[in-house]
């Protein structure tokens, strides 16, 4: 009986997805009306919750995320597809020098990722932006490497809301730094592939507004001059806002623009 | 406005997607991984009761899936919410005892219609802590199926049970339903 109501449930489920009234499920089955019409109800107020939606910041912060797998997974492939065909492997004088290579490189990398977390001013701070240079000079492919300029233009923001939490005041190199790298950002996806330039510039317009939210709330905790410098780089952003729709507006068969128009650029 | 919304991808175009993504394609990746991104996110809402900690848990399912898509055989689908679920039990094992915030507290954040009236604002609350206190696999069937619409065979596959195992998981999970909402009034 049981088994044979769990059936009608979801058959009648099904009819009501397909546009049938309850009613109509009911007159099917009169002798289940009873014990359906709650069901079937409850159902349909079920479907009619509006979805909890996920903040546009956390996808961003996923989209990121899975840009920098990509970037260290075709990293990786590189480094040991070139390092494993080496003949020379099987010589025990090579095989020493090349493990005194790599324990250097445990040790770089090591620091590397210990300074991941610093912020302008700390003493591994200079590591930081050194292991972004050697990154950025190693990633060969003009996707990866347009990526790569969002994701230091992420690691610039986070300085310098670590900088204003930790000190109280504006770093006004982190501001800088983060307003060109996303204007690289752009520059250096011009020879990308059409399609993958439009989901390149989605990216780059969400990080672009969610840029301009970030300062526009750190304004209350910073000084008036300081605010100054803040409301040029929330200008510009907004130009760029601009300039993006525009991109992507004017995209057709044959593309468009991929360039920054004037007031795009800081100066 | 929720700008993430995309169309609904068909399972022929998500085996496609699926086909470039395990040749890093970005595109691919990102398509997958927007269209997916808020179905794996209620699904973990609705298991850790926190918005953030739902929110890192769902970019660590796509890292992961990055990571380990070339080895990925069978329903992606199924797939995905298996990385996700293993998550949650990492996540229940780090934590000392599991937390005690509402679920409607956070659901209320975040949910965009502003046009409900007061009592439907009201009524969705009681019926999504009604959902919530449901237990574990019949909390999933009705979520995969009435929030997310997803098929019998794709919950099966997803749960990894019979289609008929779904089908009774939806009539107790109505029933309790029905029950929990009765005996608060």
């Amino acid at each position: 009986m049981a088994k044979r109501l769990e059936e009608i449930l979801d058959s009648c489920l099904n009819t009501i997805k397909k546009g049938k009234s309850i009613e109509y499920c009911l007159g099917l089955y009169p002798e289940y009306a009873q014990e359906l019409e709650p069901l079937l109800r409850l159902a349909l107020e079920i479907d009619e919750i509006p979805k909890p939606e996920p903040r546009k910041e956390a996808v961003n912060v996923m989209l990121m995320k899975i840009g920098e797998a990509v970037i260290e997974q075709s990293e990786r492939k590189l480094v040991l597809g070139k390092f494993f065909s080496r003949p020379f492997l099987t010589k025990p004088v090579l095989v020493k020098s090349l493990a005194t290579i790599l324990i250097a490189i445990v040790v770089v990398w090591g620091m590397g990722m210990v300074s991941s977390r610093s912020i302008p001013g700390d003493i591994l701070y200079p590591i930081k932006t050194t292991t972004e240079r050697v990154k950025f000079t190693l990633t060969r492919n003009t996707e990866g490497r347009a990526e790569l300029r969002l994701v230091f233009a992420d690691r610039r923001l986070y300085e310098l809301l670590k900088v204003l939490e930790r000190r109280g005041k504006l770093d006004e190199y982190a501001l800088k730094a983060l307003l060109r790298e996303t204007e690289l950002a752009l520059d250096e996806a011009q020879t990308i592939d059409e399609n993958e330039f439009k989901l390149f510039l989605t990216h780059l317009d969400h990080f672009n507004n969610y840029t301009e939210d970030v300062l526009n709330q750190m304004k209350p905790r910073i000084s008036e001059h300081e605010c100054r410098a803040v409301d040029k780089a929330i200008k510009v952003c907004q130009s760029r806002s601009k300039c993006m729709m525009e991109m992507k507006r004017r995209r057709g068969k044959n593309g468009g623009s991929r360039r920054w128009e004037s007031g795009c650029r800081w100066k | 406005m929720n700008v993430y919304k995309d169309r609904d991808i068909n399972n022929a175009e998500i085996a496609t997607l699926v086909k470039a993504a395990k040749n890093q394609k970005l595109e691919a990746l990102s398509k997958l991984s927007t269209y997916f991104y808020p179905k794996i996110y209620r699904h973990l809402l609705y298991k850790v009761n926190n918005r953030e900690d739902a929110e890192d848990l769902t970019s660590e399912v796509f890292v992961r899936m990055v990571k380990s898509l070339r080895k990925q055989k069978g329903s992606f689908n199924a797939w995905l919410y298996r990385i996700a679920n293993n998550l949650v039990v990492d996540y229940y094992r780090k934590k000392a005892r599991q937390k005690e915030v509402s679920l409607v507290e956070d659901y209320n954040e975040h949910i965009e219609d502003k046009e409900d009236t007061a009592e439907s604002i009201l009524q969705h609350q009681t019926l999504n802590e009604a959902i919530s206190k449901l237990p574990d696999e019949q909390r999933q069937t009705i979520v995969l199926k009435f929030l997310e619409g997803y098929s019998n065979k794709e919950i099966a596959e997803i749960l990894s049970k019979s289609i008929g195992a779904v089908k009774a998981l939806q009539f107790r999970a109505l029933n309790n339903l029905k029950n929990v909402l009765q005996s608060e009034g």
